[in-house]
């Protein structure tokens, strides 16, 4: 422990060693000062990166979820996770000040997809894959320790409590819905909203507006008593994860041998992640389960198109997060952003920009086009969700055994400890 | 019953903080401060107090762009921009010709031979306006902002080349000064804007401005820099803003006179750089008012050249 303790120092302090290099860089113009009070707004959005320091997160991300997997599935260690968290809290959370991130990554896939002048940069292309493939084949051990969300989130987990299932899955589906509407706006260029309402990134940046700093407390605090608020329900990445999870190769395990069924470790995940065993009697009989299968398949198709048409009918009121929609709208209806005795900031750069009225009411009208379509996605994947999961809540999977429920364990590796099987002896 | 009023809660103020986030996205407007705005009224308040010099007349010139403004031995004064234009002492026109070119600055010599800051070259006039002889200065990007002159040598400030190059009167390259040489001390000049001005010291050395440093330097003909004043500050005795002065000219005892642009206004320093007085503070100049040129006689009065207003403006001491 002590040596990967060690380790994980002395990687952090290289780091901020070839960070320095950035800083010794001398300023060409000297930077005004102002003595009115006046005080220059810092900019939100880290510093680019050499491109060299960009392929040096890539191979800390690979390290630490080799690592971290290698900790969960080979060594079965709590400790290790944690090390790995803490080192991660310290790299991508505070040194890299929260980005990149394999979570925003979502949005600038979804805009190179739809956006043919975007070229995503290959680091973030990697960033968003690299988890996924390893969640194919081990689990979400990204979001065990590797993700600084999930990270910060999961050493303040001190009382955690136990949600009711029922619960636990209706605020589920949040995350996915969540998922839907960042790919809505990245897909049609209005704004990546995962980075703007990212709660943790303006505490590992030091800075974010007061409702940013408020609602990043507030996950803390939640997270004191319900485990990882943010990673349950909110974070779209985890919704991906938690789909691909269910298709892992491997999966860690509670017991390192055969369960015994001792219980010991039924109270032990915070995140109500364990499947407890479904006695034989209560297995199915074949033709029920046909039944209902037969009946929710007509359902979930109704779902979709239902769910596709009610978003659709919202398109206007979702293309107005768009600023050039705000923007046409404000100026047909004469509202100036509310603005009274001189023009709003945003209608000075309009009209300072030379474009006319009519050219951005075009421009405006196409992309309330894109969202009436993508409205429709919109709408109809979040009816496949609630229609998927109501087929979730009626199958009974027959299982003997305490094990981790593969989409919503997050690999954390806290309930091995409460398991007194020992390993088979090779 | 405990534990399960504490989830009921917290996941309330779960569902509270996806609320807010929801109307954040939805239903606010967007901020209408910008955060980047600056509010300089403050500065362009004048204290009474400091002000050393009263406006005793004005010239109008009747010139479509008007640059550049310099003062002979027999207090004649030059105006040079789109035309070029001379008056003598009691404000009477004598000449007035139209330039081939806009002209951005001018000096004229002590044999009264005028030379003109044309954008890539160089003219030499006499006072009756004949061309006598012109040569190419810079290169083909160049933006000639300042001109100075003594008895044997032209020095022209290149706003692009960010340079002052050094010719002898007849148009013979001699030496570059001001680039930077850390080895040396030299800073380098820093320009953001197209104002660069050049002037001669009492004692041949020449005086050049930095504005994107905020102060003046001095170099001797062989390019070394002897000295430099001037400091960054939105305080009267420092410059402010982008890049300042933007103008020098030099009194008979050594004081400098500055202009500034963004807060328009004119300052006179001692010859070791200690801010003395105001001659005219912004609220004597029109909105958006820049590139005040300047020009002293023999009897220290300061004249303003004031493009916006098309006038020379001339300042006596009170």
């Amino acid at each position: 422990m002590n040596k990967i303790k060690n380790i994980a120092v002395y990687l952090l302090f290289v780091m901020l060693t070839l960070q320095a290099f950035t800083l010794s860089a001398k300023n060409r113009f000297p930077k005004p000062e102002f003595e009115s009070g006046h005080t220059q707004p810092v900019t939100i959005t880290p510093s680019p990166r050499a491109i060299f320091f960009e392929y040096l997160d890539l191979v800390v991300l690979l390290a630490s979820l080799t690592l971290i997997s290698w900790f969960v599935m080979k060594k079965r260690s709590r400790k290790g996770v944690f090390g790995i968290s803490v080192f991660v809290i310290l790299y991508f959370g505070f040194y890299r000040e929260g980005c990149i991130c394999s979570i925003g990554a979502i949005q600038n896939i979804t805009l190179a997809l739809f956006k043919v002048n975007y070229t995503i940069p290959l680091t973030a292309l990697l960033f968003f894959l690299i988890p996924i493939v390893y969640t194919l084949f081990v689990g979400r051990t990204f979001c065990a320790g590797v993700c600084p969300l999930g990270a910060i989130q999961d050493i303040v987990a001190f009382r955690p409590m136990p949600v009711k299932a029922w619960l636990e899955k209706v605020l589920g589906i949040i995350p996915f819905i969540y998922l839907a509407f960042a790919i809505l706006y990245a897909a049609t260029g209005t704004d990546f909203v995962i980075c703007r309402y990212d709660p943790f990134v303006g505490f590992f940046r030091m800075d974010a507006s007061f409702a940013m700093f408020l609602i990043g407390g507030l996950f803390l605090l939640i997270g004191v008593f319900i485990a990882r608020p943010y990673c349950r329900f909110l974070c779209p990445y985890g919704a991906l994860l938690n789909i691909v999870s269910r298709f892992s190769f491997k999966h860690m395990s509670i017991t390192p041998a055969g369960c015994i069924n001792c219980k010991l470790c039924e109270n032990a995940c915070p995140f109500g992640a364990i499947d407890m065993p479904v006695p034989h009697k209560e297995k199915e009989k074949t033709e029920v389960i046909v039944r209902r299968y037969v009946i929710l398949s007509l359902v979930i198709p109704v779902l979709i198109i239902a769910g596709g048409f009610i978003a659709s009918n919202f398109h206007e009121n979702l293309a107005m997060v768009h600023h050039k929609v705000k923007l046409a709208n404000e100026i047909m209806n004469n509202t100036n952003y509310g603005v009274i005795g001189k023009d709003a900031i945003e209608i000075t750069a309009f009209k300072s920009s030379g474009q006319t009225t009519e050219q951005l009411y075009t421009e405006a009208a196409a992309i309330v086009d894109e969202f009436n379509t993508g409205s429709w996605f919109f709408g109809g994947f979040i009816g496949l969700v609630f229609g998927l999961t109501l087929i979730g809540l009626t199958v009974f999977k027959y299982h003997p055994d305490y094990s981790p429920n593969k989409a919503n364990c997050l690999s954390c590796a806290r309930c091995m400890k409460y398991c007194p099987v020992l390993p088979e002896k090779k | 019953m405990k534990k399960e009023f504490i989830i009921v809660f917290l996941v309330i103020l779960i569902l509270a903080v996806i609320a807010f986030m929801v109307n954040d996205l939805f239903f606010t407007h967007q901020s209408q401060v910008n955060p980047y705005e600056l509010n300089t009224d403050s500065l362009k308040k004048t204290d009474s107090h400091l002000i050393g010099y009263k406006e005793i007349s004005q010239i109008h010139v009747a010139m479509d762009e008007l640059n550049g403004i310099a003062i002979d031995k027999n207090d004649h004064i030059l105006v040079a921009g789109s035309n070029l234009i001379v008056y003598d002492q009691n404000y009477k026109e004598l000449q007035n010709c139209k330039l081939n070119e806009v002209s951005n600055c001018l000096t004229v010599s002590s044999g009264n031979e005028i030379f003109l800051g044309m954008q890539t070259h160089i003219e030499v006039r006499n006072m009756q306006c004949k061309l006598l002889r012109r040569w190419k200065c810079g290169n083909t990007e160049s933006v000639l902002t300042g001109i100075a002159v003594d008895d044997e040598n032209v020095f022209v400030a290149d706003a692009e080349a960010r340079l002052v190059h050094q010719y002898d009167l007849k148009g013979k390259f001699i030496n570059n000064m001001g680039m930077e040489d850390t080895l040396k001390g030299v800073p380098g000049i820093i320009i953001r804007s197209p104002f660069f001005d050049v002037a001669m010291g009492r004692d041949d050395e020449i005086w050049m401005v930095n504005p994107g440093m905020y102060q003046l330097e001095a170099f001797d003909k062989k390019g070394n820099m002897k000295s430099s004043w001037g400091k960054q500050s939105e305080e009267i005795d420092g410059f402010c803003g982008c890049c300042n002065p933007t103008h020098i000219a030099l009194l008979s005892n050594g004081s400098f006179v500055s202009s500034e642009k963004a807060i328009p206004r004119v300052k006179i320093y001692s010859q070791t750089g200690e801010f003395q007085c105001i001659v005219a503070g912004p609220n004597q100049f029109d909105e958006g008012t820049k590139g005040l040129d300047l020009a002293v006689d023999s009897k220290n009065k300061i004249y303003v050249l004031d493009p916006v207003r098309k006038q020379i403006r001339i300042f006596e001491k009170k």
